[in-house]
Formats: C-alpha cells, sequence, structure tokens
C-alpha cells in the first residue's frame, strides 16, 4: 500500500472514522502518518494537560472539530479545587494561530472566560458549534460574544456550566441576519433572558431543532415560543409551572398537539402535576424524557406520563418514582436502553425512594437496557445476580447506595457476589462505579472479568493493596481509575507503575498514599505527571521539610507528553 | 427572582456608620454575636415584657422554656450579653432597621455545614479496623458525597415548597417561595390560589368582602414559632419558613396586641413599601408617613 498515491490512501483514511483506528493507522509507518495527519478533522484530548496546544495545531493543521476535556471526573463532587487548572485560553489561542479553519469546539470540565470566547468568535470565521459541558468563568457577556461575532453559528450548547449572570441582553447580539441557528441550549444560565429577543430569534430561524429554555423563562414566553417553532425535536421547557386558571395555560394545552417532530423533552423545573398534562399529546412520540428537575412531579403523576411513552429509550427521573413507577416503566417501555434515578433528597433517607425491586423490574422489562445510572438506599446480591443474568448487554452500570458501606440487609454480607455476578455477565461491560460493602473480593472479579473495563470509581471500598493490585492488573483496556476513602497504599501504588502510561489517568483521594510512595512512582516514571493536591495551608510553607511517610491527602496521576503543566496552583505539586 | 426586596431593605438600613448610630442599650459586639442576637430579636417580637438582669444559666432556661429555641452559633455571645443587661436587653433594644441580612445567618449555617463534613469524612483505616468499624450515620454528611454534581444538587436544592392553609377552608395548597421575588408577589399568588376566601384590598389587606373578614398571613418558622408574615427581608423568610397560616384576624387578635407599637415603628423603614403594607394590617390604617 506504500506504492498507493496519497490521494488514494486518504481516501481510504475517509472511511475510518473512530479515533482510535485513525490513531492506530497513523503509527504505521511515515507515509501514512502524513496522509493520516492532513486528512484528520476531528480531534479529541481526553485530558487538556496529556499534550500541549501547538503540538495538537502543528499536527493536524486542517481540523475542524477540537474536543478537550480538562478537570477529573470528580471535580463534579468538589474533590477538586475550585482553581485547579484545566483552562481553556491555551487551546483557544493555539487554534486561532494555526488552525483557522476550525468549526467546532467541545469543552468539557475546562475553565473557560469570556476573553477566550470573544478571541474563539473573532478568530474562526467558519465557526459553527460551540458545546460547553460543566464548566465555569464566563459570563453571558462572553456569550453576547460569541452572538455577535459567530456568522452562521449553527450550535449554541450550553449544559450545566457555572455561568455569571451578567444581564438578559446576550441574546439580542444575534444579529437580524443570523437565521442559522439549529440548536440553543441555555439551560444553565440564572438569569432571565430578553423574551422579545428570544422569540425574533426562534421564528427566524426555520432549522432550529433542539432549544432548551433555562428555569426564568415562564410559560407565557414559551407559549409564544412554541407557536413559531413546530418543527422542534429537542425541546428543554423552561419553567413550565403556571396557574391553571389562567389563559397561558390553555394556550399551554393546546400547544403540543402540533409537534409531529418532537422525541426529546427536559426542563421542567417547576412544573406542576395540571402542568404536565400540557405533553400527553406528544409522550407517544417520545425517546428522550428528562424529568430529573422536577421534584414537584410525584410518584403517581410520574407513572401517568410514563404510562405513554412507550418509544422511550432514555428516562432521567428522580427516585419519587418508587419502585412502583419503575415497575410501570418496565411494563411500557420496552425500548429503554438507558435509565438515570436521581436521589430527590440527598441529605436523609427518604420517604419514598427506590430499592432493589425497582431495578429489578426494570431489568426483566426492558431487554434493551444498556446504560443505568441508580441512586438507592439498599441493593442486595441476590438482586444484582437477577440483574445481571436479565441485562447482559450493560456497557455502563453505575450505582449509588447512599450510605457508604452498607452491606446486603438481608444477608449482611458485602456486596462483591453481585458485583461480580454484573462483570462476569456484561462483557461488552466499559464503565462501573460500585458502591456498598464491598472487600478484596470484588477487585479480583472485576480484574478477573471486566475486560473491556474503561472507566472504574470506587468510594469506600476494599480491605487492602491487594484490591487496587487486583484492578491493576487485571483490566486490559483500562484508562480511567478514581478512587476515594480506601486503604489502598503504596504497596498498590507502585506495584504495576507501567501500566499508569497505558491510562489517561488515576485519582486517589484519602487513601493511604504517602509522599515517599509518589516520589518512588514520579522517579521510575518520567512521563507521568505525578500531581499532589494539597489544601492543607500549614504544609505549603514546609514543602521540603515534609517526611516522606506523610499521608497525601489528594493524587492525580496522568501519562503526558507535555512535562509538569507551567499553570499549577500554589497547591498543587507536580513531582 | 433573586429577593430584590429583602436586599434593597438591607442595603439601605446597612449603610455606612448604620451600626455605629444604632441605639443600643449594651456595647457594641461581633459580628457572629450580632448574628444570634438578631435571631433573638425576631423571638422576641413577641415578647414584650422588661425583664431586670437575670442570672444568664436561668436566662437561658427561660428562654428554651417558652420560646422553645434551639442553640444556634453566638448563642455564647449574646449571653454573655444578657448577662450585662438582662434578659430583656432584646425587648427594649431599639432598632433603625430589620434585623440584619439572612446572608450573615445563611453564611454561618453554611460553615457549620462545611465543618460537619470535613470533620466526618470516613477515614480509610486498616483492614481490621475497616470490618469492624461501626459505619457512620446514615444522616453524616461527608464531602462529595453523594456523587452528584454541585450544579445539579444546588438546582434542586433551591426548592421551597410551603404548605398555605387558610382558616375556613378544608384544603390545603402548596406554594414554592423560591419562585417569588417577594412579598407582593408571594400575597398575590396566594389570593389567586384562595380567591374564592379573599380579595386584596387598597390597603394591602386580605380581606374577605363578603363578611367582612380579615386574613392575617402567618408564618411558622424553623424553630416552630409562629410569626407574622412581613417582618424580615424577603430572603430570610423564604429560608425560614416551613408553612403559612392565614388566620381569621378575630382569632388572631392576641398576636396583634402583643406587639409593640415602638417595635413596629422601628421596623418600619423608610423606602420599604411592603413591610409598611404589611404592617398596615394591624395598625388598622393606611400606610403612614415613615417615622424616621
Amino acid at each position: 500500500m506504500t506504492y498507493f498515491p496519497e490521494e488514494v490512501v486518504e481516501h481510504i483514511f475517509d472511511f475510518v472514522g473512530s479515533h482510535r483506528d485513525r490513531n492506530t493507522v497513523s503509527t504505521v509507518c511515515k507515509a501514512w502518518y502524513q496522509v493520516e495527519r492532513l486528512s484528520r478533522r476531528t480531534v479529541f484530548v481526553g485530558n487538556c494537560y496529556a499534550i500541549r496546544p501547538e503540538r495538537v495545531m502543528a499536527r493536524f493543521p486542517g481540523i475542524k472539530s477540537l474536543s478537550v476535556k480538562g478537570k477529573p471526573h470528580f471535580a463534579d463532587f468538589n474533590l477538586v479545587p475550585y482553581d485547579w487548572g484545566g483552562f481553556a485560553l491555551p487551546w483557544i489561542e493555539a487554534a486561532a494561530r494555526r488552525c483557522p479553519g476550525l468549526e467546532e469546539l467541545r469543552l468539557k470540565r475546562m475553565v473557560v472566560t469570556d476573553d477566550g470566547l470573544e478571541l474563539l468568535a473573532r478568530s474562526f470565521p467558519n465557526f459553527k458549534s460551540l458545546v460547553l459541558i460543566s464548566c465555569e468563568g464566563f459570563s453571558t457577556d462572553g456569550l453576547a460574544a460569541i452572538a455577535t461575532y459567530c456568522r452562521g453559528l449553527r450550535e449554541l450548547d450550553l449544559q450545566e456550566n457555572e455561568v455569571e449572570d451578567h444581564g438578559c441582553q446576550w441574546l439580542s447580539f444575534f444579529p437580524d441576519s443570523c437565521t442559522s441557528l439549529v440548536s440553543l441550549n441555555f439551560g444553565c444560565l440564572k438569569g432571565e433572558v430578553n423574551g422579545g429577543a428570544l422569540e425574533r430569534l426562534v421564528a427566524r430561524c426555520p432549522n432550529l431543532r433542539s432549544l432548551k429554555l433555562n428555569r426564568a423563562v415562564s410559560v407565557e414566553s414559551l407559549n409564544k415560543i412554541l407557536a413559531r417553532a413546530s418543527h422542534l425535536v429537542d425541546l428543554g421547557t423552561g419553567s413550565f409551572a403556571v396557574d391553571h386558571r389562567t389563559d397561558a395555560y390553555h394556550t399551554l394545552m393546546n400547544s403540543f398537539p402540533k409537534f409531529k417532530s418532537l422525541r426529546n423533552l427536559s426542563g421542567f423545573w417547576d412544573a406542576s402535576p395540571c402542568c404536565l398534562r400540557a405533553v400527553y399529546p406528544v409522550c407517544t412520540n417520545l425517546t428522550v424524557l428528562n424529568l430529573s428537575y422536577a421534584p414537584a412531579i410525584q410518584g403517581d403523576d410520574l407513572i401517568k406520563i410514563i404510562c405513554l411513552c412507550f418509544k422511550l429509550q432514555k428516562l432521567w427521573v428522580l427516585d419519587s418514582i418508587g419502585d412502583k413507577g419503575l415497575a410501570v416503566v418496565a411494563s411500557t417501555c420496552k425500548e429503554l436502553q438507558e435509565l438515570r434515578v436521581f436521589p430527590c433528597d440527598i441529605y436523609g433517607a427518604g420517604t419514598t425512594s427506590v430499592t432493589e425491586e425497582g431495578l429489578l423490574a426494570v431489568s426483566s422489562g426492558c431487554p434493551k437496557l444498556n446504560s443505568l445510572l441508580y441512586f438507592c438506599y439498599q441493593m442486595t446480591n441476590a438482586a444484582l445476580i437477577t440483574v445481571a443474568k436479565n441485562c447482559p448487554h450493560f456497557t455502563r452500570f453505575r450505582l449509588c447506595i447512599l450510605d457508604p458501606g452498607k452491606p446486603d440487609p438481608v444477608t449482611n454480607q458485602p456486596l462483591d457476589e453481585g458485583f461480580g455476578a454484573i462483570v462476569r455477565s456484561c462483557k461488552n461491560l466499559r464503565r462501573l462505579s460500585l458502591s456498598g460493602l464491598l472487600t478484596d473480593q470484588v477487585f479480583l472479579y472485576i480484574g478477573m472479568y471486566a475486560e473491556h473495563l474503561e472507566m472504574l470509581s470506587i468510594a469506600f471500598a476494599g480491605d487492602s493493596d491487594k484490591g487496587m493490585i487486583y484492578v491493576l492488573n487485571g483490566c486490559k483496556n483500562l484508562r480511567k481509575l478514581e478512587i476515594r476513602d480506601c486503604p489502598f497504599g503504596d504497596i498498590a501504588l507502585l506495584k504495576n507503575v507501567a501500566k499508569y502510561e497505558t491510562m489517561r489517568s488515576l485519582w486517589m483521594s484519602s487513601c493511604d498514599i504517602t509522599l515517599g510512595g509518589c516520589k518512588a512512582l514520579a522517579a521510575k516514571m518520567p512521563r507521568l505527571n505525578v500531581e499532589i493536591i494539597n489544601e492543607n495551608e500549614e504544609t505549603d510553607e514546609f514543602e521540603e521539610n515534609l517526611s516522606d511517610l506523610h499521608k497525601l491527602e489528594k493524587i492525580y496521576v496522568y501519562r503526558t507528553v507535555a512535562g509538569p503543566r507551567n499553570d499549577a496552583p500554589d497547591f498543587v505539586w507536580t513531582l | 427572582m433573586d429577593g430584590d426586596e429583602g436586599s434593597s431593605a438591607e442595603s439601605h438600613v446597612s449603610g455606612f456608620g448604620y451600626e455605629e448610630t444604632k441605639l443600643k442599650l449594651a456595647p457594641p459586639y461581633s459580628a457572629a454575636s450580632r448574628a444570634g442576637t438578631e435571631h433573638h430579636d425576631r423571638q422576641r417580637h413577641r415578647d414584650l415584657s422588661v425583664e431586670s438582669p437575670e442570672d444568664p444559666q436561668n436566662a437561658r432556661q427561660r428562654k428554651g422554656g417558652t420560646e422553645g429555641e434551639r442553640e444556634i452559633e453566638g448563642d455564647e455571645e449574646s449571653s454573655a450579653e444578657s448577662q450585662v443587661s438582662g434578659i430583656g436587653y432584646e425587648d427594649t433594644k431599639l432598632k433603625l432597621a430589620p434585623p440584619c441580612s439572612a446572608a450573615s445567618r445563611a453564611g454561618t449555617e453554611h460553615h457549620d455545614r462545611k465543618r460537619r463534613r470535613d470533620l466526618s469524612v470516613e477515614s480509610p483505616g486498616s483492614q481490621a479496623s475497616r470490618r469492624g468499624k461501626p459505619r457512620p450515620p446514615s444522616k453524616a454528611p461527608v464531602v462529595g458525597w453523594p456523587p452528584v454534581r454541585s450544579y445539579w444538587k444546588n438546582t434542586l436544592r433551591s426548592r421551597t415548597f410551603v404548605k398555605v392553609a387558610v382558616d375556613g377552608t378544608p384544603y390545603l395548597r402548596k406554594v414554592d417561595l423560591e419562585t417569588y421575588g417577594g412579598y407582593r408577589q408571594l400575597l398575590t399568588a396566594v389570593q389567586a390560589m384562595f380567591s374564592s376566601c379573599f380579595t386584596i384590598d387598597n390597603g394591602n389587606r386580605l380581606v374577605d368582602l363578603v363578611k367582612g373578614t380579615e386574613y392575617l398571613p402567618t408564618y411558622e418558622d424553623k424553630e416552630g414559632d409562629w410569626m407574622l408574615i412581613g417582618d424580615v427581608p424577603w430572603k430570610m423568610f423564604v429560608s425560614s419558613c416551613k408553612r403559612l397560616h392565614l388566620m381569621k384576624s378575630s382569632e388572631a387578635v392576641n398576636l396583634v396586641v402583643s406587639i409593640s407599637r415602638s417595635l413596629l415603628a422601628s421596623i418600619n423603614s423608610p423606602g420599604d413599601n411592603d413591610l409598611n403594607n404589611w404592617f398596615s394590617l394591624f395598625q388598622g390604617d393606611k400606610p403612614k408617613d415613615k417615622p424616621l
């Protein structure tokens, strides 16, 4: 194949889609490396500190789409200090210099500033799509810049970001000539938006298919918007609360039947049961329903709506649905692939919540179920074993028993056997989160059976170093390992150091790792960044005097070709 | 939606030098204790009696007996003051403003929660100790547990559904206080819910035009005390209100009479129209010119 002209090779590579395949292809020989790098259009950087942005842009000058992830996953749960890092600006600057053809930028868990957004908006004339997930550091001023300068913008998707509210006018900055929007999601914004500007924007964008409003958008405003946007496929409803005796309510009730294409519904922040009735006419076509922001909708009303959703593929609800509601899901939603059940009351034992019964019902009723996130107060081995038998197709299985270290309430045993059954049965399992009382045994099972596991999250589990060692020695495809509050120490950390270069990252907090152990790891593996996150102010000044036996609160270890990072704050030491 | 009224009231009165000009019967004290005493002030609104200085030990017991209040941060400083000037100190204190904002109290509560969390993080032990270790009680908060996104947690936590009961009606309703910007909007919403019972008249009173009876809006706060709506800044009200009760005015007579006029006047701060309107309910008049 080395004798084929480059154009032919390039054409063949067009059919090589996935990042990993393309990465592999590029290592075959220099010629292929060259062809591949010049024809690559999409680049995914899983850890923004694994490589310098300039190197990425230099290698792939023709990229149109860039995705970058920043902070470790546990940052979602406040375990990573606020100013740890993950800055987007260097990436935007490097792309602006080298890759002006960029059309799409997706950032997750990064710090994005208004300056960065403005630079982005001004630097890429063909920019089409901005997706920010769990980011922070910017305000509505940055959004105004995007609206102003990104002619031809198709997608602005803001998911669960912390955005500072500097006023409602940013939407008005979309010029009248902007008619290209296909997807607009500002659900995470806390402040009001200019209702008139929003309505006019929706009216002049005939290709708009996805619109997700924030909580501040009232039903009156929603009604006006819905009147102009009957081709919507995906709707986030805004507050969805209105008194049932008003005109707005009656208009709402009559709005939905015309939405023949509507497939996804979310929002419902303040929805009451009688408002929820408005969407019954579209339920039969829904594939995605997210009611996890609607605590006012209790079990029985949830059941009423779910009864109608027999094409549902993805359902996110609060645990107020109860086992009874999950039984209805099981009997109605035969196409269900993903289920997420979130806890309503996270500070105490809930009045209504879900148990192993609900999960059992769904596992036996929904044959296509492959992705689960389930918060509950108890789980039994027997249930997990049955679930494993019913659903061998799980790719993502995340179970969170809210009381850390809780055993099987029936047998008082650890949940090793239950999770063991899951990993044995689900041969395609890629992501697993454990909870409940667990010994080293479960890690033995995971190491032995979870061949395709890529991400493992462990909390309050295990007895000794052996647990972690089983995992590191066993899971061939492990990419991300995150551990908190487990009795794993230096022996486990240092047992298989080469493993970490095959992984994206390792997070350990509140374990038994010492400074000496980390130093040893850093010495053996120069291509890892061994970061120690030390928030204890007393030890700041005495860094050199810390004994090697000093136990470390948080460490983050990741492979990198960029060396120690130059933007680390004071409390982060890279060994 | 963010409690405009509360914040404008407090910013108006908590201006520079305000604290210094406040008339007090005791030496100035720290911010922490101020948070505590403001809390006690609210308790004292209904208790007119001026007591002679008492032993702080007894004072605290007495407080516990009559008000059923809980110890909060700042208790110690405030009881030290009562040592100086007696339990009736709070009652006789002339103030130019409503009690201080919810921010300080919310701030201390937040710190409390944070401290509790940090202290109770379960540390991994040796094999032996882990096995035999009693599990922490399920309500002990742990940092970052349960693993839900803080964004989502914040979105859900801002729920303040409270029951609304109206004398003479068989059914209760529920309102989410967070959806209202202030007392006026709450009043309007409640009236809409119970439109068959009463309307809002020009003096912003809740009246049943047919029978001529008046309804007084009261609420139960976190300590279990029944308070008249409108005393405190809106945000503070939202964080402390557990349920609403609209009482027919004939039954509320005791409540009304027990509030001292001087306290009313002092709380009737300039520029805070909503609070004025509420107080017109039991002053029996239209809102007057502000006294100060």
